[in-house]
């Protein structure tokens, strides 16, 4: 036979795992806005049935109990969406840094530095028929100096993006360690946890966040291990191993295929995604769009001194140079020409003499050897051009990336997300269910007391 | 399929966020009516763009080349107009001077009326301009070409080309030099009144006129080359305002949006992005919640 307060504690074993049952439904509830949460299911289970031995043994039944409350995740999906998530900040970051670089082009514009270019040689042509004027050379002189300072601020505005790029870089670069810190210590509380029966679920829920954040920066592997810590690598680089937490070295190298971190003695993080990635290829490409720059500054420089210091200018001499410096920072109208009569129009110093005007006009359908051959202005297209390549390209990637992104965060929130109408609906389910018990409590109550009146009723 | 309440909700957002984005892009073509905002939006089209551009940039001033080297065609050619009138004028005045009735007072007349002459054809050099270029001074145009002193004319001008290109490396001289021309001209005149001033008639009508038919020859030369040149360029002047029209219009064609394609769009992202906001209006009231009391 059961012992006389059996059924109330029966009872009263089903009102706690009732009312728990209503506190992790209220923590789901509590938390559907909460991002990277998973939702967490209490687990029901029958106590150990008591064994009644009579004619026969018979099993009575003893109630409920909360086996465990169970996190909802899909621990695959996770490292998919790491993954991509990092394919897609990649290129998202590579995007946005292309589009400042196209605004400071902007072509096609008036504001352009292509516009500048014709414009500095239709001014030599203009000076070639009319090579007297002072107003003429006045124009040669302020196109000039337009053209070379648009050059400056070209190249001056991509080093400072550049600039801030690298910043950026080295900032994450600190942010990463930091979170590697953290992980390390969730680590440390998870197998401790673990070691006492459970992982509780919204530990692993800030480590799985602090994760994905990592992933938005750099390319990212977590394993899990049977003690409930992670190792989270970079590449061959352990970033946090259990309770251990690596730092990344501070040296940015982006000019080669092998992009990453170094410490300049053997240390090499290689980075493969993230945004970090993407600022480390936009750095690249920003690099090589200055150098040709350059490029095409000195040998702009160089081809119109050489026609230009050969010229006689309205004062009679020879030698002056019309521009100065070797890039496209440093390129600037030669004080040379402070004095417009000293621009030098004639290949003989006869006023009306503009054949050298004429030859530095026509410079600009000559292919140069050190442009690859190519004219003055198609040289600059192509850069542009091929701005516009790299952008457009990233940008269909980073697209098609952010949908294949987007399905596995549904795929994932399918899993692990709250619906509210379920927890309402469980809610209504525990409810009930803590009435029938609350119930049986007042039903046990009434049933001893009745027993406890007849013994009583019979002294 | 399981739904979370959050994925709905998200799945709802990124809808809003992309039809918002087509109706933001949608509304900016139509606003600038312009397809390429920037080189990514068609790399091959922009770079396209900036070379037209670039062409047409250069046709604006091959047009004002061009009216620089009409202008100092034209000038030349009335004054070679002029310098053919004089050399007509002074052969009929030798023609008068050669015939035996004509008296001393007639000849000094006739050679008065020559010395005339000659005034104007150095006036033609020294006073033939554009702007303030002398046109017959070679490249030397700051400084009046002629000085005289007896009959004696002096060039101070050089003998170089004014080259003015007119199309993308089609080069053209647009001056005639005041030497040999005009001193040419002036010459035979001076040698003409010189036989008229010593009545060497013998000599009047044979080398004096035959060298002012030479000159007239020689004058014809240079101004069927100047009429020809005017020609050329009146030729290119034509084919580059054609140009214009059709480069205008390829980039037009490259850059501009079709603008009832593009309103079209524009409209229909509209509607779309009233249609996810009604959506979503709808989508907050379906709850158990409001079912529960």
């Amino acid at each position: 036979m059961p012992w006389t307060f059996f059924g109330i504690e029966l009872a009263s074993r089903a009102l706690q795992s009732m009312q728990m049952a209503m506190n992790t439904t209220g923590h789901n509830l509590a938390n559907i806005n909460t991002p990277g949460y998973s939702r967490q299911r209490v687990n029901l289970a029958t106590t150990e049935p008591q064994v009644l031995q009579g004619v026969k043994t018979l099993f009575m039944g003893t109630g409920v109990r909360v086996d465990s409350i169970q996190r909802i995740r899909d621990i695959f999906l996770d490292g998919r969406i790491a993954a991509t998530n990092s394919e897609y900040q990649r290129l998202n970051t590579l995007y946005q840094r292309l589009t400042q670089v196209e605004d400071v082009f902007s072509e096609p514009t008036d504001a352009g530095l292509s516009r500048q270019i014709v414009a500095f040689f239709n001014a030599f042509q203009e000076l070639s028929t009319n090579p007297e004027n002072v107003g003429t050379r006045a124009g040669v002189y302020q196109q000039a100096e337009g053209m070379t300072r648009t050059f400056r601020q070209l190249a001056g505005r991509l080093d400072e993006i550049f600039a801030e790029m690298e910043q950026r870089v080295q900032a994450t670069a600190g942010e990463i360690n930091r979170i590697a810190k953290s992980i390390a210590d969730l680590n440390v509380k998870i197998r401790h946890n673990k070691a006492l029966g459970t992982a509780p679920g919204d530990l692993l829920d800030n480590r799985a966040n602090l994760i994905e954040k990592l992933s938005e920066y750099v390319n990212v592997r977590a394993t899990e291990m049977p003690d409930g810590t992670v190792r989270v690598s970079i590449g061959e680089f352990a970033l946090v191993d259990a309770e251990r937490a690596g730092a990344l070295p501070q040296g940015v190298v982006y000019a080669s295929a092998n992009k990453g971190f170094t410490d300049g003695a053997g240390v090499h993080v290689r980075v493969t995604g993230g945004s970090v990635r993407g600022l480390m290829d936009a750095m690249e490409y920003i690099s090589a769009y200055r150098a040709r720059l350059d490029t095409l500054a000195n040998e702009l420089v160089s081809a119109v001194n050489a026609i230009h210091q050969t010229g006689y200018g309205l004062d009679g001499n020879t030698g002056y140079r019309l521009l100065e410096g070797t890039d496209a920072l440093t390129i600037r109208v030669s004080e040379d020409i402070a004095d417009i009569n000293h621009i030098a129009a004639g290949v003989t110093s006869a006023p009306g003499d503009g054949g050298k005007a004429l030859e530095i006009a026509r410079l600009r359908q000559t292919p140069l050897v050190g442009l690859d051959n190519k004219t003055i202005p198609d040289y600059y297209t192509a850069i542009v051009a091929e701005l516009g390549e790299h952008t457009r390209a990233a940008s269909a990637g980073q697209e098609s990336q952010k949908i294949i992104l987007q399905n596995l965060q549904a795929e994932r929130e399918s899993v692990s997300g709250v619906n509210m109408d379920e927890e309402m609906a469980n809610l209504l389910r525990y409810q009930r269910s803590y009435q029938a018990a609350a119930q049986l409590v007042s039903v046990m109550d009434a049933a001893i007391a009745d027993m406890l009146a007849a013994f009583v009723g019979r002294r | 399929m399981r739904v979370s309440t959050a994925q709905m909700l998200n799945a709802m957002q990124q809808a809003m966020e992309r039809n918002y984005e087509r109706y933001h892009l949608a509304q900016q073509t139509v606003v600038t009516g312009k397809r390429i905002q920037r080189p990514s939006d068609d790399p091959f089209g922009a770079s396209l763009g900036i070379t037209l551009h670039r062409l047409l940039q250069e046709s604006e001033q091959y047009q004002r080349n061009l009216t620089t080297a009409k202008n100092f065609l034209s000038i030349t050619d009335v004054a070679l107009e002029n310098l053919n009138d004089l050399l007509r004028q002074t052969k009929s005045l030798a023609v008068q001077a050669a015939t035996d009735t004509q008296s001393d007072e007639g000849r000094a007349a006739i050679a008065q009326q020559i010395r005339q002459i000659m005034a104007e054809v150095v006036s033609i050099g020294n006073n033939t301009t554009y702007g303030d270029r002398f046109i017959f001074a070679g490249l030397r145009t700051l400084t009046a070409p002629f000085t005289v002193s007896g009959d004696t004319l002096t060039y101070h001008g050089d003998h170089g080309d004014l080259n003015v290109e007119v199309s993308p490396a089609v080069v053209m001289s647009v001056n005639v030099q005041g030497d040999p021309l005009i001193t040419g001209i002036y010459n035979a005149i001076a040698q003409v009144k010189h036989y008229v001033e010593t009545n060497d008639i013998e000599r009047l009508s044979r080398e004096g006129l035959q060298e002012l038919q030479n000159q007239l020859n020689n004058l014809l030369r240079t101004r069927a080359v100047v009429g020809s040149k005017i020609q050329q360029v009146e030729m290119i002047q034509q084919r580059l305002d054609k140009r214009k029209v059709d480069f205008t219009e390829l980039l037009s064609g490259i850059e501009d949006a079709d603008v009832a394609d593009a309103v079209t769009r524009l409209k229909m992202a509209e509607t779309t992005y009233q249609v996810t906001l009604a959506t979503m209006a709808r989508l907050e009231n379906l709850s158990l919640l409001d079912f529960l009391t």
